[in-house]
């Protein structure tokens, strides 16, 4: 087994201790004391001699359900066999639990010595989260029988185990959209005529019209050739940028979703709903290392959303946040900037609990962009602290707003279908 | 099956071991309060997960030792006693360890027995390696003495200070 050894410094001071008993032996003319100081040494003698513990690890993981409902109690089973040759004294195991799964009873770690052929199992509950989530390899320390050398490896089971299944995207949440600039032909009706499905007008035919836009009843009726026009339709380039840092990462109550797992249901939505609208829709997420993916269509397009916004959830709110803070908004902005495509309409999902939220809304305002804003609402009020942060935030929405920006707020409880459907959102 | 939580297996083995030291080190008055107060410290440290606690009632103990060996204690009987107070330092520390890395609800039984164990034999045999030149009847030559002295504190620093392989 590979992985990294470490001496433990278990009897860190022992030596001291050594010296201590020898000296004060010949002080005090104790010969007793002496062999209490060969004890130590001999101790130490071991320390340096045992050799670091060896083992070959199998791995077996189970699911009780594999692709369980968000929320619903997943057992977990874990066995671990030493199929080395060699006993190992102590093995302490932790399983690598996807960051967005809760544990909600039993325990992921096991601590047990294993002989050769010899199986350990623990089985646990977590409660599964929307997405997919992958395990992580387990970390096993294996130490000596006296723990002072230890064996550090990561063990990955026989085979990779996948709780809950990809967001689906073709039944998302429609919604009309701010803009009607877009160029490309699509099911977005705007204003002006040319081809399409949306009937406009009928006139007088011109050299060069379209064949097929001929109203040929018309010609056999009255003999006079006439151009039907339609409403153009055109889709549009629409950017879902969903904030995922960890200080997004925030629940009204320690089992619910948090507001980022939220954020990533809708933008889930969302992008169903306007993929169904034939309209070209990116996803930018704002969290630990930055993810981009261009406005497109499509199944390998949608393919590549669903394992983005997997992976974001999955992620969780550990790691290092890009900060959007401060100067980091204007980092953000810039970096949104250089990647929106210029008719691009913007929608920004986030719980704005804090002003960097804002100030990144209103930096994308002002670039010209048609902004909107899904708004997740963690907080509650049953503190005096947290009835401060509501009024924080709500206040931070009512600036959004004033700034000409549209906001949709969803409730703690509330379905992303609905509050469209409040905020006159839906088709 | 009775839930044991974790470490506690391990924390009521350090604290017997420290029972160990204490009465085989307790010879003297110094040596009988250094003693309950290491042994105090020891077992409250073991049971409440503080490693900083164990060690300090360790060194109580390992005092105990010293002062028993000054007040007249036999060989045989320090050094069951510097074994037992070994065994209950590092017993102890793997019981706060345990607490302090894996989760409240995992099965450590198996581990912490193994361990127990496994320290007391290396440390009983330690002692015994400790002891048997203690009862070879041999005539000691002041040179031989001075230079089995220098070789002993060679060899002991020579073990604390050696870099790793």
């Amino acid at each position: 087994m590979t992985g990294t050894v470490q001496r433990t410094e278990r009897w860190r001071g022992l030596s001291a201790a050594a010296l201590l008993a020898g000296a004060l032996g010949l002080l005090t003319w104790t010969p007793a004391l002496l062999p209490v100081a060969a004890l130590a040494v001999a101790l130490l003698a071991y320390g340096r001699v045992v050799a670091p513990p060896d083992g070959t690890l199998a791995l077996t993981r189970t699911v009780s359900e594999p692709e369980p409902d968000p929320g619903e109690e997943v057992t977990v089973r874990l066995a671990v066999e030493n199929v080395g040759d060699r006993t190992i004294p102590e093995l302490r195991l932790v399983d690598g639990v996807p960051p967005a799964l809760g544990v909600v009873d039993g325990a992921p770690s096991l601590g047990t010595s294993l002989r050769p052929g010899g199986t350990a199992r623990l089985s646990y509950s977590v409660e599964a989260a929307s997405g997919a989530h992958e395990f992580q390899p387990a970390t096993a320390l294996l130490r000596d029988a006296a723990g002072v050398i230890e064996r550090r490896a990561e063990v990955e089971a026989d085979d990779a185990t996948d709780v809950g299944e990809p967001p689906g995207l073709n039944d998302g949440q429609r919604l009309p959209l701010r803009a009607a600039n877009a160029r490309f032909a699509g099911r977005q009706t705007v204003d002006g005529s040319g081809s399409g499905l949306t009937f406009r007008t009928i006139r007088e035919y011109r050299r060069g019209d379209p064949l097929s836009r001929v109203d040929w009843r018309r010609r056999a009726r009255t003999g006079e050739l006439a151009t039907v026009e339609f409403h153009p339709e055109r889709s549009l380039p629409v950017v879902l940028v969903v904030d995922t840092r960890s200080v997004a990462a925030v629940a009204p109550t320690p089992e619910g979703e948090t507001a980022v797992e939220r954020s990533l249901s809708g933008a889930d939505a969302l992008f169903g709903g306007l993929s169904a609208d034939d309209h070209r829709v990116g996803v930018a997420t704002m969290g630990p290392g930055r993810a981009w993916l261009p406005p497109g269509r499509g199944r390998a397009h949608e393919q590549r959303a669903r394992e983005l916004f997997a992976r974001s959830v999955e992620q969780g709110p550990d790691g290092e946040d890009d900060d959007v803070a401060g100067a980091g908004a204007d980092a953000g902005r810039e970096w949104l900037r250089e990647r929106l495509p210029a008719t691009a309409e913007v929608i920004v999902l986030t719980p704005a609990v804090d002003d960097a939220a804002v100030t990144l809304i209103e930096g994308l305002a002002a670039l010209g962009r048609p902004v909107s804003v899904v708004s997740p609402n963690p907080t509650v009020e049953n503190t005096a602290g947290r009835t401060l942060a509501r009024f924080e935030r709500r206040d931070r929405l009512a600036d959004v707003r004033a700034s000409g920006v549209p906001v949709v707020e969803l409730g703690p409880d509330e379905r992303i279908e609905r509050a469209f459907a409040t905020a006159g959102w839906s088709r | 099956m009775v839930a044991v939580r974790v470490g506690r297996l391990a924390a009521c083995y350090a604290t017997g071991a420290g029972i160990v030291a204490f009465v085989l080190a307790g010879v003297g008055p110094l040596a009988t309060v250094f003693g309950a107060f290491g042994l105090f410290g020891l077992a409250a440290g073991s049971v409440r997960g503080r490693a900083a606690l164990v060690t300090g009632g360790c060194l109580g103990q390992f005092g105990a030792v010293v002062a028993g060996g000054v007040s007249g204690a036999g060989t045989a009987q320090l050094v069951g006693a510097g074994a037992a107070v070994v065994v209950a330092w590092t017993v102890g520390r793997t019981a706060a360890e345990l607490r302090a890395s894996l989760d409240e609800a995992a099965d450590t039984r198996r581990l912490e027995a193994t361990h127990a164990a496994g320290v007391t034999a290396v440390a009983l045999a330690a002692a015994g390696v400790a002891v048997t030149p203690t009862l070879l009847s041999v005539e000691a030559e002041p040179v031989g003495v001075g230079l089995l002295l220098v070789g002993g504190i060679c060899l002991t620093t020579a073990l604390a200070l050696a870099p790793e392989a």
